[in-house]
């Protein structure tokens, strides 16, 4: 409370200070199309007096308690007697013109209907302007009305008035259209055209202007094709390339394939096959084992073997490592896997099956003593 | 008399100052098996089953002491019986009835093969002293580490003995055993 009320001391010592500066009439700055002639602006003059509740606000500034209207303090004068200015709120482009009550000394004059001008239609303003005698009230020339709509009391910051506000960073153009101040953007590429996200969210790099001006290339336009193959890869397609040293070495012809990785026609294939065991049945088993047919040469046969490629290589090539042998990595087709027979201890099928399961199923002993008793009088 | 487990805690004392071992109050000792089977090898079949049978009857001493035997149904006795076999280390005791026979059945016994006379003898022992019957305990195969073992009267034992020798497989044995009670 105690901030509020130095704050509002101060504010009013604001206003005094800028009341008692010599003021410069607002209607020579005004364009002069918007100015009014004073004859018109006579009855103007002779509105509604100012409000007086904005001088309790103003110099009332209660410590405590707040709501409780206090006496402004003696060396505070109202504001009417301190000349207050009146805005007009203005419509744009019509500029704001300032309208300052009328001095205590004019005096206040009743009007006739007749001498009333509507201000509001030119041709009829400038028609009473003509018409009307002189201006029985003298009014200054800074004096000026637009309309009559009712005038708020409102304190003037001049200082503050061009600022922007602390909100706002974006530069205030000085165009008098979009249009305008689109193609300044454009040229000056500093106004980006889509508004960045806020610093905490991601940034959205937007491409150069270059590349949004270019024109999309057409691949259909003529001599597209030989321009490219001009212009060749771009340097973000090449990379960072190497360049490789001329070979020193001698060049080395690859060798055909070994004859062991390929198929042997003069190889018999016999030798590939596993032997088959005889069946255990004594069936007899054909013995003499079916001649493998040959491989039959195609007509592919004839064609020329594949060339081989040289290679050239700039580092001396290790002596060649001789790869293993497939009857290495692969066990002998002709070894024997036999399966692990895991047989069950169950009585031969010439045990008297029938009387035995009788047995077991008739005698059911409660206890101990008895099936001792029982297997004791076996064989007896 | 209710039928109770076979309860093995402290069954076994170690007396480490005086150097003894005892098992329900008895002094016994720890001996190597490759020993046993050593002193086995040198003593004959005869000394083995003497041997087996005096370790059996202490055995079916403690199981008559704690149940009543006669009256035990078969699951109880296996109990009792088979757990004090394995408090002397000789291996896991089972029951198996095919028919009218009754068959014992010892696992992994540290005796091994060598050992199913001795254990057989011991079997012998321990049914005589705890169900007083005179029971002959015949080996009759094996599988692995698994023995099985014939409960029979002498007599049969005399033949089963005999057909074993002869080649009948154990299964046979049982019936044919079956066959003769029948004719």
């Amino acid at each position: 409370v105690n901030d509020k009320a130095t704050f509002l001391q101060g504010l009013l010592e604001r206003v005094r200070r800028n009341s008692a500066k010599p003021r410069l009439p607002r209607a020579a700055a005004a364009p002069p199309a918007t100015s009014v002639p004073q004859a018109a602006a006579a009855p103007v003059v002779a509105a509604p007096p100012p409000s007086p509740p904005a001088a309790p606000v103003v110099a009332a500034p209660p410590p405590s308690p707040p709501a409780a209207p206090v006496a402004p303090p003696p060396q505070t004068q109202p504001i009417a007697r301190a000349q207050p200015i009146y805005h007009v709120p203005a419509t744009p482009p019509v500029t704001e013109i300032a309208v300052e009550e009328a001095d205590a000394t004019v005096e206040v004059m009743e009007l006739d209907e007749a001498e009333i001008v509507d201000i509001t239609l030119e041709d009829e303003i400038e028609a009473a302007a003509a018409q009307a005698p002189p201006a029985a009230v003298e009014v200054p020339d800074r004096l000026a009305a637009k309309s009559p709509a009712p005038v708020a009391t409102d304190i003037d910051f001049e200082d503050e008035d061009d600022r922007p506000p602390s909100s706002s960073r974006r530069p205030i153009l000085a165009a008098s259209s979009l249009d305008e101040a689109l193609a300044g953007a454009a040229d000056e590429h500093e106004v980006p055209i889509k508004t960045p996200p806020p610093e905490s969210g991601p940034q959205e790099a937007l491409p150069p202007a270059q590349v949004l001006q270019q024109k999309p290339l057409e691949l259909d336009e003529p001599g597209m094709e030989a321009e490219l193959a001009r212009s060749g890869p771009a340097p973000e397609q090449v990379g960072n390339t190497i360049e490789l040293d001329e070979p020193a070495g001698p060049a080395l012809e690859l060798d055909s394939l070994p004859a062991e990785s390929g198929p042997q026609p003069g190889r018999a294939a016999d030798a590939l096959e596993a032997e088959l065991r005889p069946a255990p049945s004594g069936r007899p088993v054909e013995t003499a084992p079916r001649p493998t047919p040959p491989i039959e040469k195609g007509p592919e046969s004839d064609a020329p073997e594949l060339t081989s490629a040289v290679v050239p290589v700039s580092a001396p090539i290790p002596p060649p490592v001789e790869p293993p042998r497939v009857d290495q990595l692969i066990p002998p087709a002709t070894a024997r896997v036999e399966p692990e027979i895991t047989a069950r201890s169950m009585p031969p099928n010439d045990v008297p099956v029938a009387a035995f399961a009788s047995a077991h199923r008739a005698f059911k002993p409660a206890t101990f003593l008895e099936l001792l008793d029982a297997s004791l009088k076996l064989g007896g | 008399m209710a039928e109770l487990g076979f309860d093995p805690s402290q069954s076994v004392k170690f007396d480490f100052a005086r150097g003894s071992v005892e098992i329900d109050g008895g002094a016994h000792l720890l001996v190597p098996t490759s020993a046993l089977l050593a002193l086995c090898r040198g003593a004959g079949v005869e000394a083995q089953r003497d041997f087996g049978r005096n370790l059996g009857t202490e055995l079916g001493r403690r199981v008559a002491g704690r149940i009543r035997a006669n009256e035990a149904s078969v699951e109880t006795l296996v109990d009792h019986l088979g757990g004090d076999l394995a408090l002397m280390g000789l291996g896991s005791l089972g029951i198996e009835r095919w028919g009218r026979a009754l068959v014992l059945t010892v696992s992994k016994s540290p005796l091994d093969r060598e050992g199913d006379v001795l254990v057989a003898a011991v079997l012998e022992g321990a049914l005589q002293r705890a169900m007083a019957r005179d029971a002959t305990v015949v080996p009759l195969a094996r599988e692995d580490a698994r023995a099985r073992l014939l409960v029979t009267s002498a007599p049969a034992a005399s033949k089963v003995r005999a057909w074993l020798e002869d080649g009948v497989a154990w299964g046979d044995v049982l019936a044919r055993l079956h066959e003769t009670r029948s004719a």
